[in-house]
């Protein structure tokens, strides 16, 4: 695509057939409109690139490119949403597996020395020290290939050797692969830092036709079962860092917060972190006090 | 030291220019730099720079070669004025406008951008493979977001409610790590550098008119875990940690030393501890996965805690 903008600009100012086009850059017809029209609508949608100014005209046949007088000419810009996308340059930049100058790499160096970004006031980290992994999952998305891994998984504290078919990665505090995994024959979401081991197999898989467009959060529906807790307010926390289907206030200062339980294990170490300065007042059988006490018992034992 | 990426060295090259008062010699903009930025054979660094300063010059950024003020104009120096820069921004052809465009829609700032495809930066020659369209991040760029954006590349004093308490502060970095925003600055009531993470601030952002000098030594965002902040003396604490944890721990703790790797695959870890309570935290979500092993008397703690739940 971005050879295609100037390409159509320099070769049919006046516009070129879309068919001819598509066949020129091995592209599907319908594909090219769409994702043109994409790029027309998210140009003008944005207010952080309110200053990228070439137009894409699509018409039944023909596609056309018009540039707007100020490309190429000196911009004037916010230097909040300057260092905004310089940020944003960088931390993708960082992710590429590749080191010369691309447009992405040059654009963001030649707007380091302006204020506002040249001193690192807005910065954007997304790394989290398993780009290894990471490259390997993105082989594996690029070219349609399963991985084998290696798998902690933390709900249920144990490892497992899967295949698995990716689709999507996604950072959100930590990077997450989404994809369908052939052990559980559904879709799985997998936190890269507990992929102890990743490796390209060459058995391919058909990518699916839609990827979901970011990860299931835990319900809240009362699907799952859920314990009740009176909290201290000490930790607060817990009820800014997880989902919940009830808060109240006791008058007290405690907090009576009602959780769903994902897994047990999930429990456990909630509970133990929270040692007495949390309390099971409601919990189905199995997951109250008698939980904590059992996980309790049995983490003690390495210390005894 | 793996090798530092072409780009950030780059820009650490630029903004250490920019910020010299005096031209600096090859030698000195290599000893500058941080570890890692150029080879460590000398033949190889001269090429690699001389390379650098070709490129940046190609980009429009004026690397001046001037005498050195005292040398009697026998050494000669480099470094950018900074007045030549901050004119209007450069421009920049249809690829990289595009290629920026994408990298803000990747990283998700804006939640009402629609599907861009991702192979659209394929000119980077890196990116074909990654996998398409929708963004590949979740960055909040709310109004806390944009109004400390803009106080900080515009030096302004903000004010806002933290913790039940009105702060002004003077900003120095808005950094997003671990999942989320933080601000670091000059906390006026305090009369010392703080740090604020953004999702927990109890009000909007007042800016204000007043504008504060760029700081000499600005207060950075620190992503360090719980049990490092604060102000006691750190105490190495030893854990001993199953082999089923050790890729995520030693990912995650990125600063911890590994002192042993047992035969059954297990290893000991030592990292420092500034807030004990926030460690044993950390700890208990291993459940019986790990081990305290050092200091004797957080093995102690460990222990009593658990026993009192037990």
């Amino acid at each position: 695509m971005l050879s295609l903008i100037p390409w159509l600009e320099q070769n049919h100012p006046s516009g070129a057939d879309i068919v001819e086009v598509a066949e020129r850059f091995d592209y599907p017809p319908a594909d090219l409109v769409r994702d043109l029209t994409d790029v027309v609508n998210f140009v003008s949608a944005d207010p952080y690139q309110s200053f990228l100014v070439f137009e894409i005209l699509v018409t039944e046949e023909r596609i056309r490119v018009e540039r707007n007088d100020l490309l190429g000419k000196p911009m004037r810009m916010d230097p909040a949403d300057l260092a905004a996308l310089v940020a944003a340059g960088r931390a993708v930049s960082a992710l590429l597996d590749v080191d010369e100058l691309g447009p992405l790499e040059r654009a963001v160096a030649k707007l380091a020395g302006t204020r506002g970004s040249a001193a690192e006031t807005v910065q954007i980290r997304l790394s989290a020290g398993d780009e290894p992994v990471l490259q390997v999952i993105r082989e594996g998305i690029g070219t349609g290939r399963c991985i084998d891994i290696d798998y902690y998984s933390y709900g249920r504290d144990v490892e497992t050797r899967r295949v698995v078919e990716p689709h999507r990665c996604l950072y959100d505090g930590f990077w997450y692969l989404m994809a369908h995994c052939r052990l559980a024959e559904d879709q799985r979401v997998f936190r890269l830092d507990r992929i102890r081991r990743a490796d390209l197999t060459d058995d391919g898989f058909h990518p699916p036709d839609e990827v979901a467009e970011a990860m299931d959060g835990i319900p809240v529906d009362g699907s799952l079962p859920e314990v009740t807790l009176l909290l201290d307010p000490g930790v607060r926390w817990v009820v800014e860092q997880y989902p919940h289907t009830a808060l109240e206030s006791e008058p007290s200062g405690r907090l009576r917060v009602t959780l769903p339980v994902t897994a047990d294990r999930w429990l456990e170490r909630l509970l133990l972190r929270l040692g007495t300065a949390a309390e099971v007042v409601a919990a189905p059988i199995g997951l109250g006090t008698e939980l904590r006490t059992s996980a309790a018992r049995r983490v003690l034992a390495r210390y005894r | 030291m793996a090798a530092m990426k072409k780009l950030e060295r780059l820009l650490d090259l630029v903004a250490l220019l920019l910020e010299t008062e005096r031209p600096l010699t090859r030698q000195q903009i290599r000893d500058d730099l941080p570890p890692g930025a150029y080879a460590d054979d000398d033949a190889s660094f001269r090429r690699t720079f001389e390379r650098d300063k070709d490129e940046l010059r190609d980009l429009g950024l004026p690397i001046l070669l001037e005498a050195i003020p005292g040398s009697d104009g026998m050494r000669t120096g480099y470094r950018i004025h900074r007045s030549e820069m901050e004119a209007d921004l450069p421009a920049l052809d249809p690829a990289e406008l595009a290629s920026l465009a994408l990298a803000s829609a990747m990283v998700g700032f804006d939640e009402a951008a629609p599907d861009v495809p991702v192979w659209m930066l394929g000119g980077t020659g890196g990116v074909a493979d990654l996998d398409r369209a929708r963004p590949m991040a979740d960055v909040p760029g709310d109004s806390v977001v944009r109004n400390l954006m803009r106080a900080v590349t515009g030096g302004l004093v903000v004010s806002f409610l933290y913790k039940g308490e009105r702060r002004t502060v003077e900003p120095h970095r808005l950094v997003f790590t671990r999942g989320h925003w933080q601000l670091s600055g000059r906390d006026r009531r305090r009369l010392a550098g703080r740090q604020y993470r953004c999702d927990r601030f109890e009000s909007g952002v007042e800016v204000g008119d007043e504008r504060i000098q760029p700081p000499d030594a600005p207060i950075e965002v620190r992503d360090d875990h719980a049990w490092q902040f604060g102000d006691a003396q750190p105490v190495p604490f030893r854990l001993l940690v199953d082999e089923r944890h050790v890729t995520w721990l030693t990912g995650f703790l990125r600063s911890a030393e590994i002192v042993e790797r047992r035969a059954d695959g297990s290893i000991v870890v030592e990292e420092l501890v500034r807030e004990p309570d926030a460690f044993r935290s950390f700890v208990l979500t291993f459940l019986d996965g790990a081990e305290v092993l050092e200091p004797a008397w957080f093995r102690e703690e460990m222990a009593a805690w658990l026993e009192e739940l037990a």
